[in-house]
């Protein structure tokens, strides 16, 4: 009987999808089953990690899309990351037949979603924003951003008796403008610890708005000016409603708070919620998003709740070390055979072998015959990560320091295509620092508005080029000292400071910035390249990076200290408490490989050993 | 929802921002040649992408360049264009959400930008965007949802309506098939038709030769198969293929034209090409009416071309139901009056050109304050004669034929005069050359024209608004009409009785370019009592007398009288004489024609005078 049903779903999806029946004859009753449920109620698809989720939505969306009969408004399919929404637009394509636009409907981030429909066509209705040369666009400034106009938009608020600077991008308001954080911690804690005065709400209240009022608004100030629009103008909630009566959510873990309540308002004027995700795949909790939200929202609006409970990613040892992790009692069956008798491994490092563990990693993976480009190194936090990654690491270079970084790439004999770019970023930053206050796009090598960004880059080559007498860092055969070079590069500078257009600074007003650094005189300036050369030829990178991926082999590094914040071991297998965000982590990484996961440890007590030996990890020293 | 103004500035002719009203349904744009109305056209079909004539290429001298600036300077920066849309309906507002103006979401903006800056393409930048946000995403759908087709001037209709790609017959074809359509009947047949000619003898033993003839050149290795093929079974090749035929007769009820009987396009007239075409699409325009296009507009350029005027009025007449009855808006631009003549005054847009340097002004004349009966009033008089004041470059109204004869007379003798009084100043020979019309209105309905020209309009409490006119010069010439047996002289002025007196001090209090002129009793009473003229218009009078008797005698006195030295009462004693002596029209001719002989000498009464110099600018520096 629930055979015959399943046939007859994939036959109807055969029908109107360009996929083959053998394909859909791979579906599971769970993944049909969603893909045929009615989009009039709206939904949560639990979809257990590697659970076929993105192939899922993929077959859904396109499914409706072509069965959709409305002209003027579709669906919103709704993601967190730019590549998972081209994933998601190619496979919607590919499955519905549909080459050009999808038009009337949208897939896309959450923001890019937000901005084109509401925050840029209609904010300054509500911000009273008066444009630039009839241009209404508000620009979208990053939180960390630190840029010199900043100032201008700054609260100071006095804890322990002294005054605390805060920029308009580092809080943020609720839509009532009755609550106030912060993504930075510090921050947080000064506007949290102690309920705020009167006169501090009113000037935080003030300086917010003066700043969105100038067309300027961090990511979350976006979405609370979208919030305020669609509480003053009941139209505009009507017809967004209208325009989208169902929006599918991916990754719906990652919702904040303001999202949701910002979809909440549509779903109250009839639009229908499709969320899809996993809760305990949710590491956004940096962005204060909690998936407990999102679980509670799901809840009391008595969503239909459907379930994908099959692995179709991982062998089943690498599944159950998973599931162990996030204290998952009922058992989820791994649809995939292993192709090592010891899927999951425990290494241990000290100082020494620290540096060994990817070539350790890369023998291993070696001999299991997988490819190199689908194995990664992973660890939470970046101080884990950067001592392990060969020279593409990425210093956090001074002023100075930045100029050295980029004649290095620039110069260097074994120039690469990264070398290049390095060279071009690491010297736009610099100009963009000393020159333009430091207002500058990071994606175009921090080009200033003055310039288009050919213009831009042209010039930094041209400026590259001048450097001859500047590099190589020596000076009569010996390595050149930072007392030597510095003077040298004060000479070079005013002879191209002309060329930076627009720039807001002289060269003499920032000649000071020009100097050797703190305690270096007598250091050559080759120093300041110095990296441990670690010989990594794996993609290595943050647990956040490989969220939604398959991967053949995970190497992942716990931190040495435990005191790490979340980056230990010891904080990913804790007992009983598996509310917490480190196991979440724990949980994506173990979940992404399909047949290898090693678990890189500091020398462990012979008790902690067995314990993760209990777990189902083989120990090799 | 239709386009409700277009803002056009850097546009060829346009300086500074040039703005067109339209209306729902039919405009009709008149104007002289060159004042600017195609480049309201092209305006438009540059911010549509109307393609057709491939036009919406932009090259250099598209760039506005001042009339003092060399041909070969830059020109403006950018050219500027944007379209504000109204009365949106529900359905348009949610798919055109981006554009809407939140104020009022039944307005939508779309804007377009052409930068003067070639890439090394040879391209301009563009850029589009709806209402006031230049960021975020543009719907491209959108602005294809409008349909807007093209026609220009003198178009060659017979070689559009030939069967080619992209024809307007396939066209029609295409927008007529059915989106879901796999395989259309066409093709089906074509098929059948294929395989039953390729059965004849001939084709075989064609297609036999061609083989044994590869194969004895190239050999049996490397040689091809081949097959004739009569046509293309492809549907869009199918309907390229297609061309209308005509027949001049319309089948009687219950006949068929015999399809032998259809003639080519190339044998029938220029003119009734042009109503095939235009039909042809009109036809498509209507069957697109289900599918997702939300406004259409068709711009047709000088439609007389190739019609004889009844044909002119019929035509125009259609294409007015039609834009009602189908919802299309239709843009037409004309010179002709029949055309200016035959349709509703609400829907002409004159457009006036002020100087080379300066923008024309675009007059919609139902911005003209017109009264309701006014309004009808005009409609039911303005025939083709009288049409031309849509046309003119100055207006001078008179009550009757015989005013209009005179008049005409005796503006080219004062010209001469004013050539004689102000010998640095040019003027022009005659009225014509200023491209001043005189108007008769049989009557004295100043009051219904003026409001065209004025500039302002009555208030119900007696105060005056200014509103929009037609900013050319206009003057009118009206009779004091005193009691019949009056004889007002100046010394001795007798109120009139023409209700419209009042009207003359409002004017100059009120408006900028409009005039009322009047005198002591009538035309001819006025011209009686000037200089010696009483004894030129005796002469006159007395070729029409052909009995002897007391008039005879009366009048061969006057003729002898030398009336500069006779007393003013004794004039106007025989002024009324005159005047009861004469038929009004037969007289005026003679004395026209008596006038038209530049030796002759005749004196003008003031009033005529300050309507002559107000016309031409007398006063004026």
């Amino acid at each position: 009987m629930k055979k015959n049903k399943k046939l007859t779903i994939i036959g109807k999806l055969s029908e109107k999808l360009k996929c083959s029946l053998e394909e859909l004859n791979k579906l599971s009753e769970q993944q049909t089953n969603y893909i045929n449920y009615r989009t009039s109620q709206s939904t949560f698809l639990e979809a257990c990690a590697g659970g076929g989720k993105t192939e899922v939505i993929g077959l859904k969306t396109a499914y409706e899309i072509k069965r959709w009969v409305n002209p003027n408004g579709g669906l919103a399919i709704i993601t967190f990351t730019n590549s998972a929404a081209n994933e998601l637009d190619n496979r919607v394509k590919k499955y519905a037949g549909i080459s050009a636009s999808l038009f009337p409907h949208f897939i896309g981030t959450f923001d890019s979603w937000l901005h084109s429909y509401l925050l840029q066509p209609f904010s300054h209705y509500l911000t009273r924003y008066a444009g630039k040369d009839g241009d209404k666009s508000i620009r979208i400034i990053l939180e960390d951003k630190h840029a010199g106009f900043l100032t201008n938009y700054t609260v100071n608020l006095t804890r322990g008796g002294q005054s605390r600077p805060i920029r308009a991008t580092q809080y943020y308001c609720s839509p009532n403008w009755d609550n106030f954080d912060s993504f930075d911690e510090d921050i947080s804690r000064l506007l949290t610890s102690q309920p705020l005065t009167r006169g501090e709400i009113a000037s935080l209240i003030a300086n917010k708005k003066k700043f969105i009022t100038a067309g300027f608004a961090t990511y979350s100030d976006a979405e609370m000016v979208c919030h305020q629009l669609l509480s003053a103008y009941p139209d505009l909630r009507e017809k967004i409603s209208a325009r989208f009566p169902i929006i599918f959510i991916d990754e719906c873990q990652d919702l904040s708070h303001s999202q949701i309540e910002i979809l909440n308002i549509l779903k109250s004027r009839g639009v229908h919620l499709h969320f899809i995700g996993d809760l305990h795949q949710a590491i956004y909790d940096f962005r204060k998003v909690d998936p407990s939200e999102t679980r509670k929202y799901v809840d009391e609006h008595q969503f239909v709740n459907l379930k994908l409970t099959n692995n179709y990613r991982s062998c089943q040892q690498i599944v159950d070390i998973s599931n162990t992790v996030i204290g998952q009692r009922i058992r989820v069956n791994a649809n995939l055979t292993a192709i090592s008798q010891t899927p999951c491994i425990i290494w241990q490092y000290d100082d020494t072998s620290f540096s060994q563990l990817p070539t350790r990693f890369d023998n291993l993976v070696a001999a299991h015959d997988l490819s190199i480009d689908k194995c990664a190194i992973l660890a939470r936090g970046k101080s884990t990560i950067s001592p392990l990654k060969s020279q593409s690491g990425k210093k956090d270079y001074s002023k100075v320091e930045l100029f050295v970084a980029a004649i290095e790439s620039w110069y260097k004999p074994s120039r690469n295509a990264t070398d290049l770019m390095n060279a071009l970023e690491y010297l736009g930053r610099f100009f963009c620092m000393l020159g333009y206050d430091g207002n500058g796009s990071f994606r175009e090598q921090y080009r200033p508005d003055s310039f288009n960004n050919i213009q831009w880059r042209q010039l930094l080559k041209k400026i590259l080029c001048q450097c001859v007498d500047l590099y190589p860092f020596e000076e009569n055969g010996n390595d050149i000292n930072w007392n030597s070079w510095i003077p040298k590069l004060k000479t070079f500078l005013p002879t191209v400071w002309h060329e930076l257009r627009g720039r807001t600074k002289e060269f003499a007003q920032i000649a000071r910035k020009i100097r050797v650094p703190n305690g270096e005189g007598n250091n050559s300036v080759k120093s300041a390249l110095q990296n441990a050369v670690i010989e990594n030829r794996f993609r290595t990178t943050t647990i956040h990076s490989v969220k939604g991926e398959t991967l053949d082999a995970v190497l992942l590094v716990s931190h040495k200290n435990r005191l790490s914040k979340g980056g230990h071991f010891s904080h990913w297998l804790r007992d009983g408490n598996h509310e917490e965000e480190h196991i979440r982590f724990a949980y994506v990484a173990c979940s992404r490989p399909k047949h290898l996961l090693v678990i890189a440890t500091p020398v462990l007590s012979q008790d902690e050993l067995n314990r993760l030996i209990n777990l189902g990890f083989i120990y090799q020293p | 929802m239709y386009i409700k103004t277009i803002k056009i500035s850097g546009y060829r002719a346009f300086n500074k921002e040039f703005k067109v009203a339209l209306n729902k349904g039919l405009n009709v744009i008149v104007g002289e040649n060159a004042s600017g109305k195609s480049t309201i056209i092209d305006a438009i079909r540059l911010i549509l992408h109307e393609d057709e004539y491939s036009r919406t290429g932009i090259s250099e001298v598209d760039f506005h360049r001042p009339i003092d600036t060399p041909s070969k300077s830059k020109g403006a920066d950018r050219i500027s264009i944007s379209c504000e849309f109204n009365e949106l309906t529900e359905d348009e507002q949610v798919a055109y959400l981006p554009w809407l103006d939140l104020n009022d979401m039944q307005k939508a903006k779309l804007n377009l930008i052409i930068e003067n800056k070639e890439d090394i393409r040879g391209n301009f930048k563009r850029k589009m965007w709806g209402n006031q946000s230049e960021t975020g995403l543009f719907e491209w759908e959108l602005l294809h949802r409008i349909n807007c087709i093209y026609l220009p001037p003198l178009r060659d209709a017979e070689a559009k309506l030939r069967g080619y790609k992209g024809s307007r017959i396939a066209r029609l074809l295409k927008n007529l098939r059915k989106e879901e359509e796999e395989d259309h009947p066409l093709e089906k047949k074509f098929a059948n038709l294929n395989k039953e000619l390729l059965r004849d003898s001939s084709v075989q033993i064609a297609n036999k030769y061609i083989q044994d003839n590869i194969k004895k050149s190239v050999g049996a290795v490397f040689g091809q198969d081949t097959s004739l093929q009569f046509t293309e079974i492809n549907f869009d090749r199918i309907v390229e293929r297609i061309r209308l035929l005509f027949y001049p007769l319309l089948p009687g009820p219950n006949e068929k034209t015999e399809i032998s009987m259809f003639r080519e396009l190339s044998e029938n007239s220029l003119g009734h090409n042009n109503i095939l075409y235009l039909a042809t699409i009109l036809a498509e325009l209507e069957g697109t009416e289900n599918l997702n296009s939300f406004h259409k507009i068709l711009l047709i350029e000088e439609p007389e071309a190739h019609l004889h005027p009844q044909l002119q009025i019929r035509l125009l007449k259609y294409l007015q139901e039609k834009s009602i009855e189908d919802k299309i808006q239709i843009i037409v631009t004309t010179h002709s009056p029949t055309l200016a003549s035959s349709v509703d005054l609400d829907t002409i847009k004159v457009v006036t050109p002020i100087s080379l340097k300066e923008n024309p002004i675009y007059t919609s004349l139902v911005d003209c304050g017109l009264l309701p009966n006014s309004k009808k009033f005009i409609e039911r008089w303005l025939d083709i004669t009288k049409s031309v004041l849509l046309f003119a470059k100055g207006v001078l109204f008179v009550e009757g034929i015989a005013e209009g004869l005179i008049v005409k007379e005796l503006s080219n003798k004062a010209l001469q005069q004013f050539k004689l009084e102000k010998p640095d100043r040019i003027f022009h020979n005659t009225l014509d050359e200023y491209g001043i019309s005189i108007i008769n209105m049989n009557g004295i309905y100043f009051d219904h024209f003026f409001p065209l020209f004025q500039g302002y309009y009555k208030l119900a409490n007696n105060t005056f608004s200014p509103s929009a006119s037609i900013p050319i010069k206009c003057a009118g010439l009206t009779d004091n009409d005193p009691p019949k047996i009056s004889q007002p002289t100046s010394q001795n002025p007798i109120q009139g009785s023409n209700r419209l007196l009042p009207l003359i001090p409002e004017l100059i209090a009120n408006s900028q370019n409009c005039r009322l002129f009047s005198n002591l009793k009538t035309l001819e009473y006025d011209l009686a009592l000037e200089g010696n003229n009483l004894a030129l218009m005796s002469d006159v009078a007395l070729s029409f007398i052909t009995t002897n008797g007391e008039i005879r005698d009366t009048f061969e006195r006057y003729i002898q009288t030398n009336w500069r030295e006779e007393e003013i009462t004794d004039k106007a004693n025989a002024a009324y004489y005159l005047l009861n002596h004469i038929d009004k029209g037969e007289f005026a001719q003679e004395l026209a024609i008596r006038l038209s002989n530049p030796n002759i000498q005749f004196v003008i009464p003031e009033y005529i005078l300050n309507a002559f110099k107000w016309l031409v600018g007398y006063e004026e520096e």
